[in-house]
């Protein structure tokens, strides 16, 4: 049974209401999608209506060091620095934006100055609501500061000479770079590095890393930054959500492992089913 | 209500998209096409006004109360306004002289200057970093290395086999490790997605718990 | 020869590297050297690529560039757009990045006016438009009015010679991306490539995005690659038309042995100096 054939016998099947691409990984993608979202259904049933136990999330370094970075900050009587990245509301600016939750907690508990700096004015609305909430759940509603929620520059090299400025005037005691970085990341890094401030970062740009696993003391690798949120709060709901795509991962791997050694040994198969419609 | 209705709203505007992304339905794909994707231009629109009034707000302050480097602030809001009353005035017509100067000599100028301090940076954090104190960094340094002679015409001058190698390790090595991080970062991508979709996750709603 | 010297060699001062890397990269820069350039594969298969489409495709320049990238990406787009109006293409350009289409005036129309090239009839610059998903989306079915249908000067589009026959993405030969980072060859490759309006999509990336960009390009996801600095200067080569990317492979080549020469002598420095205080 070749390629064609197959799709000849799927296509009728679909053509009616599902979209086909280019790449012909239409129907692949959308029961991989199916699927995913099942797991979520399945796991927020596990967490939320029964106490049976989630897979244990494994140590984070970078995560377990903002703890540390925050006292450092509260023993040197130095501020705090955050970048919650160089985008608008995406994915990574979420994860960004879940861990500078768990950092203006903690910056309200200790009496430390906490400075954001922000790329879009619309993040920077979000994020000051979102500490100003921090700070009032802390009972601290007065250490709240509105003028150290900096909008720097829709420019990024604006932006990030304003960060750098920022870092090395202010001698951050800790720099935290989360979110999504581009070209500015070493900018960044070195400039905290200069003022002597502990750097963590988490950002999901895969041809950052290596400057930041370089020049920071800590570097979240990639989707790590996505696990922030269930770490640090250690939520049910989070963690279980963790588990749904590590299980997708799983099946990836094993359908790269499986496409491989059919192609190996000259079939197809894998391939060709999932290019079917 | 404060966290409801921008749950609801991501939701339903979320779900209209991956529906549109995958089903055939009519009125969702006219709808999602015609009216939510514009949507996106003129919110950015917006958002645009407010991070201007927040600059604004920041360096008056700074310089009505003279804050340190307040002096600053003036050349700050001095070129903002300047910059925008030649963009009102001047309509969108951006092949004025007046505009291609400041636009030509400081903004272009100025940006470049910033994005070379990186090569600078570059060559003190590698300084700093690569030391042969244990085997991988010991590997990572000499990976580096032979990237570095290989990727310019120089290294193939002076021996055919660095551009070979360079080659290897960018196209064998990196680039498995490149999709590997990729795949992780899609997947962890899409269970974000699906966490702000479903509401789960609410770290950008006032941190309410 | 004492330990100080040692010590001295694993701390050199950012400061003394700064300088050493200010005189490496500007020395050649005035006074070029003139090291050969070698040609990659991938660049040649892409010269070859663009010069397969007959005159009078339309091809799309995504100038998706800023000032911090010139030193890249100017000189790829001016050889680029160069080579297009020689094979007798009509040039598009357009960009979601703020500053793209102005440097793109800047940069690349001098040049094609140079070489006789009209305004409205062999080439036309679009102007800055957010939001880059929905502009691209709404242009899969209809491209002029995706672009409200007025260039960077705010004339009609519609009424352009270069626009007749582009009433679609579909419509287009082939599209060069200049690829900084985002939005850039992946935007368009996921908006006009995954949908089947465009198969043919060239990145031309910075040197930083090369890694992805090869791996895209190995995937068949992109046509052609040009990738760099070193990508520009072959491109400069292959067109006959030598600018400032093959003036500054000098520089670069010189840069990457400075700092080669600066690990070596750090590490030296580290293991001399680690060993003294073993001794004592």
């Amino acid at each position: 049974m070749n390629l064609a054939s197959m799709r000849a016998a799927v296509a009728p099947l679909f053509t009616s209401w599902l979209k086909s691409d280019s790449n012909q990984i239409s129907l692949a993608s959308f029961l991989l999608f199916g699927f995913f979202a099942a797991l979520v259904i399945y796991y927020y049933r596990v967490a939320t209506q029964s106490s049976r136990p989630l897979p244990k999330l494994r140590r984070i370094a970078g995560l377990d060091a903002i703890d540390e970075s925050i006292g450092r900050a509260t023993e040197m009587g130095r501020p705090v620095v955050f970048n919650p990245g160089m985008s608008s509301f995406s994915a990574p600016t979420y994860g960004a934006l879940a861990v500078l939750s768990y950092v203006a907690k903690q910056t309200a508990r200790y009496d430390v100055r906490l400075i954001g700096c922000f790329r879009y004015p619309e993040v920077l609305a979000v994020a000051q609501s979102t500490i100003q909430a921090c700070y009032v759940e802390e009972g601290k509603p007065d250490a709240f500061r509105t003028d150290d929620m900096r909008y720097l520059s829709g420019d990024q090299f604006g932006f990030a000479s304003g960060c750098v400025g920022i870092v090395q005037r202010e001698r951050a005691a800790a720099h935290h770079m989360f979110g999504s970085l581009a070209a500015e990341a070493l900018l960044l890094a070195e400039a905290g590095a200069a003022a002597g401030a502990i750097q963590i970062a988490g950002q999901t740009n895969n041809l950052q890393t290596p400057f930041l696993v370089a020049a920071c003391d800590y570097c979240l690798m990639v989707e790590e930054l996505y696990v922030a949120s269930a770490y640090l709060t250690q939520d049910r709901l989070r963690t279980g959500m963790l588990a749904a795509q590590d299980i997708i991962k799983v099946i990836l791997i094993a359908l790269i492992l499986s496409g491989t050694l059919f192609v190996t040994f000259g079939s197809t198969l894998i391939g060709d089913l999932l290019i079917l419609y | 209500m404060r966290r409801t209705v921008p749950l609801t709203i991501s939701f339903v505007a979320g779900m209209i998209m991956v529906i549109d992304g995958w089903l055939k339905i009519g009125f969702i794909n006219n709808f999602a096409t015609r009216y939510l994707m514009p949507s996106v231009t003129i919110s950015v629109g917006w958002a645009a006004g407010l991070g201007a009034l927040n600059l604004i707000r920041l360096h008056s302050r700074n310089i009505a109360q003279k804050r340190l480097n307040y002096q600053y602030s003036f050349v700050l809001l001095g070129f903002f306004f300047l910059m925008l009353t030649c963009g009102v005035f001047l309509q969108g017509n951006t092949t004025a002289p007046f505009y291609q100067f400041f636009y030509s000599s400081f903004q272009v100028n100025l940006s470049a200057a910033v994005y070379s301090l990186n090569s600078f940076y570059l060559v003190s954090a590698c300084y700093r970093t690569f030391r042969a104190r244990s085997w991988e960094s010991t590997a990572l340094l000499v990976v580096a290395c032979f990237t570095m002679i290989g990727s310019v015409p120089m290294g193939a001058a002076m021996w055919g086999g660095f551009p070979v190698i360079q080659n290897w390790i960018v196209k064998v090595i990196n680039d498995a490790a490149i999709r590997g991080l990729s795949i992780g970062v899609t997947l962890g991508t899409l269970s974000q997605c699906v966490r702000n979709l479903v509401g789960i996750e609410r770290g950008h709603l006032q941190a309410g718990e | 020869m004492n330990n100080s010297i040692w010590q001295k060699a694993a701390s050199i001062d950012n400061r003394i590297l700064y300088i050493i890397m200010a005189i490496v990269v500007a020395v050649p820069l005035m006074n070029p050297i003139g090291f050969p350039i070698v040609f990659q594969q991938e660049v040649l298969d892409t010269v070859e690529l663009i010069r397969s489409f007959p005159a009078g495709t339309i091809a799309y320049v995504g100038a998706e560039v800023a000032a911090t990238n010139a030193a890249e990406l100017r000189p790829m787009m001016i050889a680029i757009v160069q080579l297009m109006y020689e094979l007798g293409h009509k040039i598009v350009i357009g960009g979601f990045w703020a500053d793209g289409c102005s440097l793109a005036r800047l940069w690349a129309a001098p040049f094609l006016d140079e070489a006789g090239a009209v305004y409205g009839e062999d080439y036309v610059i679009l102007g800055y438009r957010p939001s880059s998903t929905s502009i691209l989306d709404q242009a899969r079915t209809n491209f002029i009015d995706a672009f409200s249908d007025r260039d960077i000067g705010g004339l009609k589009l519609s009424e352009m010679p270069v626009m007749k026959g582009l009433e679609k993405a579909s419509d287009l030969g082939y599209l060069a991306i200049m690829n900084p980072g985002s939005p850039g060859t992946a935007t368009y490759t996921t908006a006009w490539r995954a949908t089947g309006e465009v198969n043919v999509i060239i990145d031309c990336c910075t040197s930083g995005m090369y890694i992805s960009s090869g791996n895209n390009y190995q995937a068949g996801l992109t046509a052609g690659l040009i990738g760099g600095l070193n990508g520009a200067a072959q491109l400069e080569q292959l067109t006959n038309r030598p600018y400032k990317a093959i003036r500054s492979m000098d520089a670069q080549a010189l840069g990457h042995l400075a700092v080669i020469a600066l690990l070596i002598i750090g590490n030296i420095g580290y293991f001399q100096t680690k060993r003294e205080e073993e001794a004592k």
